[in-house]
């Protein structure tokens, strides 16, 4: 369900309207989405669902708790009401509890598309179509996902705080595999815009990824070159932005904690090419301009040129550090270079191409150690070209290791909510070799 | 309710549809959360709404609403329907279910005390207890801990004259403890290894939290001197915190029939247990037992029926070693390379799903998800001290830690939260940077020892993620300890 801006006010000033606590916050959030699954290249299930959930958080005195409903009827909200006063009244005073905003100032972002909102199962269809259409043409076998979804989020509270915006967003992606199961290559491609979604060039590219992985030789494992596709980097990098809790560094207990006590900000912690930044306004990104609580998302540099800039405060650490709340990350843009993969690989001596990464998890949060294993075409680069595919590997590295050994950066590209170059880092650590195509 | 559903199926069947069904579901769940003497937040929540699912001439649609009434269902399932019938032109077969009984009937988790009746301040003073007993210890930096409840009512009903009133509990108590050396710059971490349950707050008190609380304390603060692993081929005896795990990646997923078929290949991925290895496979040595269930007591993936409306039960993936069956859903029996595989091997005839369909909410599709699937206990008398006399150059691991595994489940690597070198026969002292990495049917191969019924256990977990767009699922797992011989332990410890 969407709720538009005054439908938003209505509802949420009716259930602060119900509510005797000192301070109350209502989150309304919600929409419509569709999807297609495909496999076998053959759709296998599809569905639309349209939903909506209603957040009340209330407060007496230093006393909190929250409850979430998706029904708006009068009994429900009455009940929505009464649970939470009655939770929050049993919760002990929270030695951190900090007063909801007041009005804030928002940047103006506009993530709407007319075209995703408006995006049926009949157009999930055609692009699945023209995804299906080279994988079949070279008789291999493709699975796919294709969705889209238009929701709104709200917020307003006892201090007068409102906000409201709505969004669509847009994905698809698809791995085609060989027949025989030798070979399997992916892409995807995402935008606020489905008919900037180009589901036929993602398939074209997977096709040539699955055609060229299969027979994969065997590399022994070993410490490499790497080049990162924009895909693996997103999927690598993301685990060292949101580790830099300030909090969780100043307790010791991270790895932008400092020896002897207190953080890393103003050290360099990777490579003078490396800037990390959040940036809500970024045109191919557009995010939320505010956070569950009213906090106003704004432009912030994480790592600028190597060194840590800043780490994320919520309200309660901000206030006791003296510093300004910078809520969490609300995207993450690695500022790139100005060339393509392509390039990258041009001007490899021998590296390691790899396409996505898969299963990563946390080895030792210290480090920022992670493992998982490469995926859906690994390639050898010998001498600026792709000599052939490797068999895939797993992986024990940690992204600040590879962030202080990049050599080269492509432009950065739009990867789900990030915006990412390719990387072209001197070593990295693939662990062992895995079997699986 | 029955009414409700009616329209559904009736809508469906005027429409075109040779089957509906639908699910109207209430989800409740509770999220206590707390930090050492702070509760930092106490989240209450509730979602009601129905999904109808049709097949149109061979073709799934699916639609969903949180507006239950007669004519949002009408709207709804009409929706369900066009969506099935756009579909269509591209598809190459028809999706055939597998005969299914008609039944009329209710389900619910057996538990003894309501943990939603449970005044929320009794809830609230244990966690901070145990926090507080984790913080008496010497070297305990922090203390986090929480409790999720969670209560799903659904009502399923189908064209097959099927009408169901499931009530389904799980809960989970959990705490982790941090100590923090800030002059070496180090830190490590101890967490309770408690896993959830299809349980009332019964579950709750059985753990005794309370007495635990120092018991964890302490293992993170020695971890902080324990001695860094020298790597290698070692013989591993894993506890059941761990090894609950380790089933749940390595045999709980490769034996998705949807997985083997290439139907999760963009996602979740493959699997290396191809049809062809059905009856020839021999996936583990011959004390290597699996089982599949959504009946047992206690477990995460019990119920009474599935989301197909097909009765729950018992059945065998792995048998003395070899592997022999999926997890299967009606849409999935009938498969050609399924029916022929088995016929091949010569393994008997399967007609009826094993009931493994599972939506996790009214507006999730639903779709093959993981059972119970639990590794049978030795025959012979056999301790995990037994074991540890038994064995020269190994490590005792227990709990949860780092996992990961690749997308045809060949190759994994799993950490713990302690680890204990053993040498000829006996515990000498704790290890650190610990992990295992191993090939899936290498690794079963070389189990030699299983311990007897004595000491089966079951972990579980709540968040088994599978799909597009991503469902979580709750299984359980139950084992007793058992060793592995000549496993590849690596040293995870680095510096940057």
């Amino acid at each position: 369900m969407i709720l538009n801006k005054s439908d938003s006010r209505a509802l949420i000033d009716k259930i602060l309207s119900m509510t005797t606590a000192d301070e109350a916050r209502v989150n309304l959030s919600g929409g419509r989405a569709g999807n297609t699954r495909f496999a076998l290249n053959a759709i296998t299930t599809s569905g639309d669902e349209d939903t909506l959930s209603i957040t009340l958080r209330t407060a007496f005195g230093k006393r909190h708790a929250s409850m979430s409903v998706n029904q708006t009827d009068d009994a429900s909200l009455e009940t929505l009401v009464e649970k939470t006063e009655e939770a929050a009244r049993f919760a002990p005073e929270d030695s951190e509890y900090v007063p909801e905003l007041g009005p804030q100032t928002y940047l103006p972002i506009k993530a709407f598309s007319r075209n995703t909102a408006g995006a049926s199962a009949r157009s999930r269809v055609k692009g699945t179509e023209a995804a299906l259409r080279p994988a079949r043409r070279n008789d291999l076998i493709s699975a796919g996902f294709l969705e889209h979804d238009h929701s709104f989020s709200a917020v307003g509270n006892s201090n007068e705080l409102f906000a409201h915006s709505e969004s669509t967003n847009a994905s698809f992606s698809n791995t085609i595999r060989t027949k025989d199961g030798k070979g399997s290559g992916w892409a995807g491609d995402s935008s606020r815009d489905i008919r900037k979604v180009d589901c036929g060039d993602a398939g074209k590219r997977a096709v040539w990824k699955s055609k060229h992985s299969a027979d994969a030789q065997t590399l022994e494992p070993g410490i490499y070159p790497v080049i990162l596709e924009p895909q693996a980097v997103a999927d690598f990098m993301r685990f060292a932005a949101y580790a830099m809790s300030a909090r969780t560094a100043d307790e010791g207990r991270s790895f932008y904690s400092k020896k002897g006590g207190g953080n890393k900000l103003g050290e360099k912690v990777s490579g003078a090419n490396i800037t990390v930044r959040s940036q809500p306004t970024h045109p191919e990104l557009l995010g939320f301009p505010f956070g569950g609580n009213g906090l106003p998302a704004q432009e912030i540099p994480w790592i600028e040129n190597g060194i840590l800039k800043n780490l994320y405060y919520d309200r309660y650490w901000a206030h006791k550090n003296n510093v300004e709340a910078t809520g969490f990350p609300s995207n993450m843009v690695i500022e790139g270079g100005s060339g393509s993969v392509e390039d990258l690989i041009r001007g490899a001596e021998k590296a390691v191409l790899v396409t996505r990464l898969w299963y990563i998890r946390f080895v030792d949060p210290q480090t920022i150690l992670m493992t998982g294993l490469t995926r859906d075409g690994t390639f050898l680069v010998e001498n600026g070209k792709i000599k052939h595919a490797v068999k895939n590997f797993r992986f024990n590295e940690s992204p600040m290791a590879v962030l202080n050994k990049v050599e080269n950066m492509s432009k950065s590209v739009r990867v789900g909510g990030s915006l990412v170059p390719a990387m072209h880092a001197s070593e990295f650590n693939f662990a062992s070799l895995s079997d699986a195509v | 309710m029955k009414d409700l559903q009616d329209i559904a199926l009736d809508a469906a069947r005027s429409a075109g549809a040779e089957y509906a069904d639908i699910r109207i579901s209430n989800h409740r769940t509770q999220n206590i959360r707390t930090r050492e003497e702070r509760v930092q937040s106490v989240s209450n929540g509730e979602s009601f709404g129905f999904g109808v699912r049709v097949l149109v001439n061979g073709t799934w649609g699916f639609a969903s609403s949180h507006i239950v009434d007669k004519n949002e269902i009408a709207k709804v399932t009409k929706r369900a329907v066009d969506i099935a019938k756009a579909n269509r032109v591209i598809q190459l077969k028809p999706v055939m279910l597998a005969p299914v009984k008609s039944y009329e009937d209710t389900w619910k988790t057996p538990i003894k005390k309501d943990p939603f009746s449970v005044p929320l301040e009794e809830k609230i003073n244990l966690l901070l207890k145990v926090n507080e007993e984790a913080l008496n210890i010497k070297g305990a930096s922090f203390c986090n801990s929480f409790m999720l409840i969670m209560n799903e009512r659904k009502y399923f009903a189908s064209t097959e004259g099927t009408y169901l009133d499931q009530d389904t509990y799980r809960i989970w108590p959990q705490f982790t403890v941090t100590a923090v050396d800030r002059d070496k710059g180090e830190f490590e971490t101890g967490t309770s290894e408690i896993y959830p349950m299809g349980s009332g707050y019964e579950f709750v008190e059985e753990n005794e939290m309370v007495a635990l609380a120092p018991k964890i304390a302490e293992q993170a603060v020695e971890k902080l001197s324990a001695k860094s692993v020298d790597p290698g081929k070692k013989d591993i005896i894993l506890d059941s915190t761990n090894l609950w795990l380790t089933i749940h990646e390595s045999i709980g997923h490769p034996t998705e029939l949807d997985r083997a078929l290439g139907y999760e290949a963009n996602y979740a991925g493959t699997s290396f247990l191809t049809v062809d290895k059905m009856g020839k496979l021999k996936l583990g040595s011959d004390i290597v037992n699996f089982a599949a269930d959504k009946t047992i007591k206690g477990g995460l993936a019990s119920v009474g029926y599935d989301d197909d409306g097909e009765k729950t039960k018992e059945w065998y993936l792995v048998k003395d070693g070899m592997f022999i069956d999926y997890q299967t859903t009606r849409d999935q029996v009938l498969w050609p390379e399924y029916q022929n595989a088995r016929k091949e091997a010569g393994l008997p005839e399967v007609t009826e799903s094993y009931g493994t369909c599972y939506g996790d909410s009214w507006s999730s599709i639903p779709f093959q998800r993981m059972p119970n699937i639990h590794l049978d206990p030795g025959k012979e008398t056999l301790s995990p001290d037994d074991l540890i006399a038994d064995t020269k150059d190994g490590i005792y691991i227990t709990g949860r830690a780092s996992y990961s595994i690749d997308q045809q489940r060949y190759n994994f690597q799993f950490s713990g939260q302690t680890f204990h070198e053993i040498k000829n026969g006996k515990i000498t002292h704790m290890l650190k940077d610990v992990a295992y990495q191993a090939n899936t049917k290498e690794f079963w191969n070389s189990c030699d020892a299983i311990c007897d019924e004595r000491f089966w256990k079951m972990g579980g977990s709540y968040y088994d993620g599978k799909g597009q767009p991503g469902q979580s699922n709750a299984v359980s797992h139950g084992c007793p300890p058992a060793r592995f011989r000549k496993v590849n332990v690596i040293n995870t410890g680095k510096t940057i």
